[in-house]
């Protein structure tokens, strides 16, 4: 089979992917990674039969298709794909199916697939750690985070100011046809940390790992902002924590630290999974944080992940939703979904079209990148 | 009082006269004073955990400091608060540090944790309850506690060396050594049988022996860490799925003698081992010998990304293996919606925190319960014999765990030949290990893992067997 032949255009798939984050257009790409094909599946033929197993891919609507460095290549297309996507990934399978066990290789390693708008920042990670730029910057191949050098990024965090890679972005309320900054969101840049620490590690390779990473991030944000002059000056604002960070000494220190003009305008974003962690602990915490004057938000919100958990009965204050076509047809799909209690911040919403809509269908919160 | 706020430890006996001191002190001049104690020893264990130790004695400082006050940790683990309590009631009762609103915040924070939850904080008026305040200090101190360590992570070298020694083990072991199996069950309904008779094999569960991983490496804080328990658990995906191809395409020692009983056996997977090639592999093998599996998912590894799980569920329709979700415990029961997964089955973790709950948290669990199902609902970790009373009394017929285990050694020890030397211990260890190691133990390896488990053991016999185990 004649390979196709696409432009090799790691720009273009970067600004395709922007466009469809910004004007929050639904499209899905898969990334395959014919550069870790391991050795036994390493041939000219191999790469070719990869590639053609994604070709029934380019006929998807308004499928778009790009070569990028190291011979990986993406296709963006709109809908879902459904049926052309199940016969990629089950002709990539069929070839990772005749390697030796001992090179056995994830699907997902292979080849990944991203939703978009709401995956853009994961693809678009994932070009970065693979650009040519970062590849010419490594003086070896990119590697996954292992536990080894997990111990040692705790080590070497566990006293270090990290001031520099911490982040602000604003959440807006629109109020009428004005809008004003609701509140800061604090994050810290995990990127921009692994560019200096570990370049040649890819940190969300293992989840589990990086959540475990994000524990000892928690703790240096926590400590940056321990004393009363690190808050004086600030308005409202929102942290990103684990519940085992929010149980922790540090969160004390900081919670002892807050002026009493901040007290009722912090609000603790924490994610589902790590709830689920320790749901004990949580509710515990959560409590502590309510006594505190605390709102607490749940992270990366979507209505698969609403369909298992229980915002109400967790009892928390705002729920993070990416705005996409989906709920842009129908906004109730999302309020069906949450106790009125609850209130929604849109992320993803960052063209002037999405404001309007925000505008118009009653969600006043919105996250602009 | 002095209005510096001072902490004092209660391991000494220089600061068990502080307290006194303090106590003194006060009750000469006790007018607008208060004591409040927070009785974290009548907890219901694992609590106190450290964090709430720590976030109580937080609360109870904050208000010190403002009411010139002092907190002082007893030796019993519970804490002490004397401080002033100004007049103005109503200005005070609406700051959660006010000592009046002290009590209420301290209900929110440990309610669930208590069985009666009048006996969580005494508050003493030290103008009009001055005795029985000096009463309550000079007491003889109840049972020392001993100080939780510390839940901060281990950030020596020597956790990286165990960590990466534990992901060495799990990569290159013999995998059948590091392997258990458990059967749950089905209890029938049968008044005045005895309790083997009246259990029927449900499906047989393929863990990782923590046990056998424990004797040959540490693994405490891999164990203690949800995060890096996944990380492990993602690791031995691949291990798992291979080592189970190969048992069915060859020698069959795992996979053969569920397949005889046409009994379900049950795999723990990440949703990323189910999309991976080596699943696709297992369920093209278990379609072509009969073989029957199911995949058991944690709730926390399915919201740690729906999309992804939202396909691997459709690749587990599409081998016809079942779906069951586990890791849910008395608390996760009540903030989650796992039967949004269309699970077969859902794995509830026993505690006897289920057995007394708060009135509130009883409502939240039985409504959980209803929603789910009580007939897909398997009570896990059933580890006594007050497990199965709760869960019949809210139909839940489906148990796994150490008590059943128990139940089903003791059906098997009264008919085989060659368990006379056998103890109800050794037999519940052979039957759970794959290891051919433990089982060689075994006279008569093949009534191991065999069902039904005959006559002799009631729940009564079960009961004291499981009492007899050290």
């Amino acid at each position: 089979m004649q390979s196709p032949a696409y432009p090799d255009d790691m720009v273009g798939l970067r600004e395709l992917v922007q466009k469809t984050a910004l004007a929050a257009t639904q499209r899905r790409a898969l990334l395959l990674h014919t550069d870790r094909l391991p050795h036994a599946l390493a041939k000219p033929q191999h790469q070719r039969l990869a590639r053609a197993a994604i070709e029934g891919l380019t006929q998807a609507d308004r499928a778009q298709p790009f070569e990028l460095s190291r011979g990986r290549i993406a296709i963006v297309w709109r809908d879902r794909g459904g049926r052309e996507l199940d016969t990629a990934m089950a002709a990539i399978s069929h070839l990772l199916a005749d390697l030796p066990e001992s090179q056995a290789l994830p699907l997902g390693q292979l080849a990944s697939v991203y939703d978009l708008p709401e995956q853009a920042d994961w693809l678009l990670d994932e070009l970065r750690e693979n650009s040519p730029l970062a590849a010419a910057n490594d003086a070896g191949p990119s590697r996954a985070l292992d536990i080894a050098m997990l111990a040692r990024l705790e080590q070497t965090l566990a006293q270090a100011d990290i001031s520099r890679f911490i982040r602000w972005r604003p959440i807006l309320r629109l109020n009428g046809m004005a809008q004003v900054t609701a509140w800061e969101e604090r994050y810290v840049a995990a990127h921009d940390i692994a560019a200096t620490l570990c370049p040649d590690r890819r940190i969300k390779a293992d989840p589990w790992l990086f959540r475990r990473l994000t524990r000892s991030f928690d703790r240096r944000m926590l400590a940056s902002m321990s004393s009363p002059q690190d808050m004086r000056d600030s308005g409202p604002f929102a942290l990103n924590l684990n519940v085992g960070t929010l149980l922790g000494p540090e969160f004390l220190r900081f919670d002892a630290a807050l002026p009493a003009t901040l007290r009722g305008e912090v609000t603790l974003k924490l994610s589902a999974p790590d709830i689920l962690s320790d749901p004990a602990g949580f509710v515990f915490a959560r409590n502590f944080a309510n006594t505190r004057g605390y709102k607490l938000l749940l992270r990366h919100g979507s209505a698969a992940l609403l369909a298992l958990f229980d915002i109400g009965a967790a009892e928390l204050d705002y729920v993070e939703m990416p705005y996409t076509p989906t709920l842009a047809a129908d906004p109730d799909s999302a309020r069906l979904l949450l106790p009125a209690r609850v209130q929604t911040v849109l992320t993803g919403a960052t063209s002037p079209q999405a404001i309007a809509w925000a505008r118009t269908h009653g969600f006043p919160l919105v996250r602009g990148a | 009082m002095s209005g510096v706020v001072a902490e004092v430890a209660a391991d000494s006996a220089a600061s068990d006269r502080a307290l006194m001191d303090m106590a003194e002190r006060a009750l000469r001049a006790p007018r607008g004073k208060l004591a409040l104690a927070l009785h974290l020893s009548r907890l219901r264990p694992p609590a106190p955990r450290p964090h709430q130790t720590r976030m109580a004695r937080a609360l109870l400082q904050d208000t010190a400091q403002l009411h010139s006050g002092q907190v002082f940790a007893l030796r019993n683990g519970d804490l002490l608060l004397l401080c002033t309590a100004p007049p103005d009631e109503q200005r005070l009762i609406t700051t959660p540090s006010s000592p009046r609103a002290l009590p209420a915040a301290l209900l929110r924070l440990f309610g669930a944790d208590i069985p009666d939850q009048e006996k969580l904080t005494t508050t003493w008026r030290l103008e009009d309850e001055g005795d029985r305040f000096w009463m309550f200090v000079t007491a003889p101190p109840g049972p020392a506690q001993a100080d939780a360590a510390e839940d901060a992570p281990d950030d020596s070298g020597d956790s990286a060396a165990r960590l990466t020694a534990l992901d060495t083990l799990l990569t290159t072991s013999f995998l059948p050594d590091l392997l258990a199996q458990q059967t749950a069950i089905h209890l029938q309904p049968g008044r005045g049988l005895p309790l083997s008779a009246r259990l029927t094999p449900l499906f047989r569960e393929i863990t990782f022996s923590l046990a056998t991983l424990s004797q040959r490496t540490d693994i405490a804080e891999a164990v203690a860490d949800p995060f890096l328990f996944r990380h492990f658990t993602k690791l031995l995906d691949a291990r798992m799925l291979e080592h189970m191809h190969a048992d069915l395409e060859q020698s069959g020692k795992i996979t053969r003698g569920a397949v005889r009983q046409n009994l379900r056996l049950h795999l723990n997977l990440t949703p990323e081992g189910i999309v991976s090639t080596a699943f696709a592999r297992l369920a093209d093998a278990a379609q072509r010998v009969g073989a029957r599996f199911g995949v058991e998912v944690s709730l926390m590894e399915a919201t740690a990304d729906p999309q992804l799980m939202d396909y691997a569920r459709r690749l587990l329709d599409m081998a016809g293996f079942p779906l069951i979700v586990d890791g849910l415990d008395h608390v996760a029961l009540t903030i989650s919606h796992p039967a949004g997964l269309r699970p077969a089955l859902v794995k509830l973790t026993w505690s006897p925190l289920l057995a007394d709950p708060a009135p509130d948290v009883r409502r939240a669990i039985d409504a959980a319960i209803a929603r789910i199902g009580p007939e897909r609902l398997v009570l896990h970790r059933a580890e006594g014999e007050d497990a199965l009373v709760w869960g019949q009394a809210r139909g839940i017929m489906r148990f796994q765990g150490y008590f059943l285990d128990a139940v089903q050694a003791a059906g098997r020890i009264a008919t085989c030949h060659s368990a006379r030397a056998c103890t109800l211990r050794q037999c519940i260890a052979r039957a759970g290990a794959l290891s051919p190691a433990i089982r060689m133990g075994c006279g008569n390896p093949g009534l191991l893992d065999m069902a039904p488990y005959g006559r002799g053991a009631g729940s009564q016999e079960a009961a004291h067997a499981v009492a007899r185990i050290p």
